[in-house]
């Protein structure tokens, strides 16, 4: 990631990090073959993801998602892997870009497991961090 | 999780752990979305025991996360101000996105 032109940290890389980081998974009982159309394809993705979503499913690809409040996210594709992993970049107007990491996993007894990843960029991490160990003055 | 342990006043890594738990998250969704509660009224609407809902109190109140009011008898618990900004407010809202469209893709999927 781009750290250029960071003002914020001191860009030790092991210094005391908590990524921003938000993960969530569910089971299905349907199979990887089964999940991966609802992740793979468009109208597959519009069932669930939100209200209402375009996205050119190919490593570049543009991806917008209007959520159910309103919200409108536009990003693009970075990876997909059949059956195995969706990654793409999104963000709302005028806010930080986040990356989000949805991966496949079978599952015993034929069904699967979907978890998903949102993390955010290192230079916005960075500066909430700052907010944070500044607001609790840790040492 | 060991709120105890983890909760340990003061320090950032409080404000993760806050919400590392899934019945902590829910309890402080709850107070977001609906404003001050009490214990016995988040034990009955999130269906977790009252013992449970009072140790998670306790903890985040130690934490610095929620403050207490008491009101004859009742003690209303609401979130500090700021308390959870900036990071954690994100894992908030992101995580309870991202738990009704994983809902949604069960529905989709399995239904």
């Amino acid at each position: 990631m781009d750290a250029e032109n960071s003002t914020y940290g001191n860009g030790s890389e092991e210094s005391d990090e908590r990524p921003v980081e938000l993960s969530r998974e569910i089971e299905l009982d349907s199979g990887p073959e089964e999940a991966w159309r609802a992740l793979s394809e468009e109208d597959g993705l519009a069932a669930w993801l939100g209200e209402d979503v375009e996205a050119d499913l190919e490593p570049g690809g543009a991806i917008r998602v209007r959520d159910g409040d309103g919200t409108e996210l536009d990003g693009f594709i970075e990876a997909i892997e059949p059956e195995r992993n969706l990654t793409f970049w999104w963000s709302a107007r005028g806010e930080e870009s986040s990356r989000v990491v949805l991966e496949l996993e079978p599952a015993v007894a034929g069904g699967c497991v979907v978890r998903v990843t949102e993390t955010r960029p290192l230079r916005a991490l960075e500066r909430e961090l700052a907010e944070i160990t500044g607001m609790f003055a840790l040492p | 999780m060991n709120v105890d342990t983890d909760l340990s006043e003061g320090s950032a890594g409080a404000l993760f752990a806050v919400l590392a738990d899934r019945n902590r998250r829910r309890i402080i969704e709850r107070i977001v979305d609906e404003g001050p509660a009490t214990a016995t009224a988040l034990s009955r609407e999130l269906g977790i025991t009252r013992q449970g809902v009072a140790k998670h109190l306790g903890g985040m109140a130690e934490a610095g996360v929620l403050a207490s009011t008491r009101t004859g008898a009742e003690v209303h618990y609401r979130l500090v101000p700021g308390a959870l900004e900036p990071g954690t407010e994100w894992l908030t809202r992101v995580g309870r996105e991202w738990d009704l469209r994983l809902d949604a893709l069960k529905r989709h999927v399995d239904g």
